[in-house]
């Protein structure tokens, strides 16, 4: 099996400890979020509560292990992140947020405060990347709190600091927008025009970030209705650059989602108040060209990627949450991919991510790439 | 009998009588009833819902030439929009869904052998929200009652499901027994956790498990648990309150919840059907189950004996309708595990061609003979214990 460099598509950063202590104003000094050292490991704590303890599956015996803030800070410099890609055998990595954190800060309801930890925050981001910028792409954090923050934020992530995506918690017209629909224009219009893909990982309509059971059957993400709205709502007719990343959901599902998609669509020609712009196209066909899907241990999904194109696939460690397998990720990859001919596993390990995100100028995808799949018979 | 083809899911529309005429004298006044609607249709009157129940939906009086063409028929009678276009009546619909007679010349129209007879489920979504159990209870006993006599116009075509009650473990069990013992009905469905509940598991199913086990009995659950009352009213006017309302009741919930509590650890010889659930989600459902369970099981209150997907591949059972990426995924899935259906005469179903749109999607998966007569009618016969001439052997007879 010939060796080839696996590029995460999908990673999620170690904070440094100070990030918002040092760079809030003064005023927020009570309320920003800073790392408290507890005796099992360090824990976030906003305004004197906790919300949120840095951890990973323990290599070796699977639980889960919280570092100390001493520790964190190191794996928060370029050189503790790229320590951790080594390990892990990656050439990079895109880095998100770290969930827990950010709900935290959105429920202070401080319109001010959530604005600014978001600024301190992919100005930071931006300083790690600059250590090391082909290998690592940062994913900038967009704030909550309405079109106008959302666009100015997701504008100076891309233009001053030169960050390659960023990540969506609500509708960028704010939690209570209806998805699709052109009051959120203004930011697909910037990140069309930016060439920024939006990242997704949670429903759009919804103030509090739910964590998934343990334990739980695989399925559709619980933001699809979100990525339908986008189609349904003609986003991406209005704006055929915006490109879309779906974070955190394997792809094996989707086959049978865009399928049952597509037969409601149809079933529904009768009555249906809305159509899609291409008037040759299917829902399921946007989905395939305007989205871009992370995976990581989904062999189903993996083998039934021509269904989404072998250019909307990308494999991802998930460093850094618990769902990853650190020091293990080549590993794994090896398992998932070995019988697949080596195009195929350069694509999943890191053309397709070299590709979306301009790594090591690695050039945008031709439009025959972007269209390539197989879509279901719709009988 | 030879088969070919038997639907696993398909279904009634209630008898216009059906209550009235099965309901004990004392209930009778207040059994749910057909009324005619301002727009000149007709809906049932369900005490304790809201708008009358509509039913053009399930069955829509249009033949089908190509996919799709009867789900858009129905769109057109906009009583899904704003109910002021003419409603439908009984007499407009198909009959064979209340005319065991006429079913059985619409079966035959559609090439199909026979079929599993659910119910409406928009008509016992307001039933499950009457208030008064009596009443409820009745109305499982009237149309269980129903269901015997129409199916006993032909049984080899026309088998019917029973339904549980909802109104607590006693009666599930008491109308359970009823319905294979002395009704020879081959199946019951699940309107709920045989306790009633209709959000968890409880050790009170425990008792329902077990009689089916005693019995050698599958229990189906169409679909979901959780059919809003006023299900016709709310998707009319739009919005995701149908949607999540049915979304906690649907029957890949109800499954993790089973596996997850243990059930078919307790009950090894459990028969469980998924109606109306398509099958192309199976895979990714269980390698993530599996996934999580290996790497959490220590979290957990309950340790399984097996992987979730082992239980899938011994326990239960699912229907499809028109499934690509299910059918071209059988070996995934578990062939044996695979039952095909029309839904007829839901809007869903492509009468008079479901049979010639179920044989397009085999083609295409490329299924060979002995996997298609098994997805097509075998799968079914066998759990159901439908008694049938063996073409198999008939072949080699022949030779």
């Amino acid at each position: 099996m010939t060796a080839i460099d696996i590029f995460s598509a999908a990673s999620n950063v170690t904070e440094a400890p100070d990030l918002w202590a040092k760079k809030l104003p003064q005023k927020w000094s009570e309320l920003s979020p800073r790392l408290v050292d507890g005796k099992d490991g360090a824990e976030w704590h906003l305004g004197g509560r906790p919300c949120g303890a840095p951890g990973f599956r323990h290599p070796v015996n699977g639980g889960r292990y919280r570092p100390t803030s001493a520790e964190l800070s190191w794996l928060a410099s370029a050189e503790g992140r790229l320590w951790l890609q080594s390990r892990d055998d990656m050439v990079g990595e895109v880095l998100y947020p770290n969930r827990e954190i950010w709900s935290a800060i959105a429920a202070t309801e401080d319109r001010d405060f959530i604005v600014a930890c978001h600024q301190v925050y992919n100005d930071w981001l931006a300083e790690l990347v600059s250590g090391a910028p082909e290998r690592i792409v940062g994913i900038a954090k967009i704030p909550p709190t309405g079109i106008k923050d959302a666009t100015e934020e997701l504008k100076r992530a891309g233009e001053k600091l030169k960050l390659k995506g960023a990540i969506l918690d609500v509708w960028p017209a704010g939690v209570e927008a209806e998805g699709g629909l052109p009051e959120s224009d203004p930011f697909w219009e910037c990140a069309a025009a930016l060439g920024v893909p939006i990242s997704i990982h949670r429903p759009l309509s919804a103030l509090k970030d739910e964590e998934p059971p343990l334990v739980a059957a695989g399925g559709p993400p619980a933001f699809s209705y979100d990525m339908n709205a986008l189609v349904y709502g003609n986003v991406f007719d209005r704006f055929p650059s915006l490109r879309v990343v779906v974070k955190d959901t394997g792809v094996g599902w989707a086959p049978s989602g865009f399928e049952a998609l597509d037969e409601t669509y149809m079933r529904m020609q009768g009555s249906r108040t809305i159509e899609l712009g291409n008037p040759d196209l299917l829902p399921s066909d946007y989905l395939r060209r305007f989205f871009w899907f992370t995976v990581q241990d989904d062999s189903f999904g993996i083998s039934t990627r021509k269904v989404l194109g072998k250019a909307h696939v990308m494999y991802a460690s998930f460093a850094n949450t618990f769902a990853s397998v650190w020091p293990n990720s080549r590993q794994l990859f090896e398992q998932l991919t070995g019988e697949l001919p080596n195009a195929d596993r350069e694509d999943l390990a890191s053309n397709v991510v070299s590709k979306l995100y301009g790594v090591n100028s690695a050039t945008d995808f031709s439009t025959q790439e972007i269209n390539d799949y197989e879509r279901h018979v719709l009988l | 009998m030879r088969y070919k083809a038997i639907s696993a899911d398909s279904h009634v529309n209630e008898h216009p009588e059906l209550f009235i005429r099965h309901f004990p004298a004392e209930l009778r006044d207040r059994a749910p009833r057909l009324i005619d609607l301002d727009n000149g249709g007709q809906g049932w009157q369900i005490e304790g819902t809201s708008e009358p129940v509509l039913f053009s939906g399930s069955a829509v009086h249009h033949r089908a030439s190509k996919r799709f063409d009867r789900a858009n028929y129905k769109n057109r009678f906009a009583e899904y929009k704003d109910g002021v276009t003419k409603g439908v009546r009984y007499e407009d619909i198909l009959p064979g869904s209340w005319d065991p007679v006429a079913r059985l010349k619409e079966q035959d129209e559609d090439k199909v052998d026979a079929e599993l007879l659910y119910s409406s489920p928009q008509v016992w979504g307001a039933v499950k929200a009457m208030e008064d159990r009596k009443l409820k209870l009745a109305c499982f006993r009237a149309y269980n009652d129903w269901m015997a006599e129409f199916c006993a116009h032909n049984p080899q075509r026309l088998l019917g499901v029973g339904l549980i009650p909802v109104t607590g473990i006693d009666d599930a069990l008491a109308e359970f027994d009823r319905c294979i013992n002395e009704l020879k009905l081959p199946t019951v469905a699940l309107e709920s956790y045989p306790s009633g509940s209709y959000t968890d598991p409880s050790p009170e199913d425990d008792r329902f498990w077990s009689l089916a086990v005693e019995m050698d009995v599958p229990v189906g659950l169409h679909f979901s648990i959780k059919i809003p009352a006023d299900v016709t009213a709310n998707v009319r006017k739009g919005g995701d309150d149908v949607r999540k309302a049915i979304a906690g009741g649907l029957f890949q919930v109800v499954l993790q919840k089973m596996i997850l509590d243990g059930v078919f650890d307790r009950h090894p010889r459990l028969q469980f059907v998924g109606a109306e659930v398509n099958c192309g989600w199976i895979p990714y459902y269980f390698q993530k189950f599996d996934q999580t369970y290996k790497a959490n099981w220590r979290q957990l209150d309950n340790r399984l004996d097996l992987l979730p997907s082992e239980y899938f591949k011994r326990n239960v059972y699912v229907t499809f309708i028109i499934d690509q990426v299910g059918v071209n995924s059988r070996y995934s899935i578990g062939v044996d595990r695979l039952m095909w259906s029309c839904d007829f005469p839901h809007s869903v179903s492509n009468w008079p061609i479901d049979v010639e749109l179920a044989h397009d999607q085999l083609k295409i998966g490329k299924v060979p003979q002995d996997e298609w007569e098994r997805i097509m009618w075998r799968n079914c016969a066998d759990l159901y214990k439908i008694e049938y001439e063996d073409s198999a052997l008939q072949s080699l007879k022949a030779a």
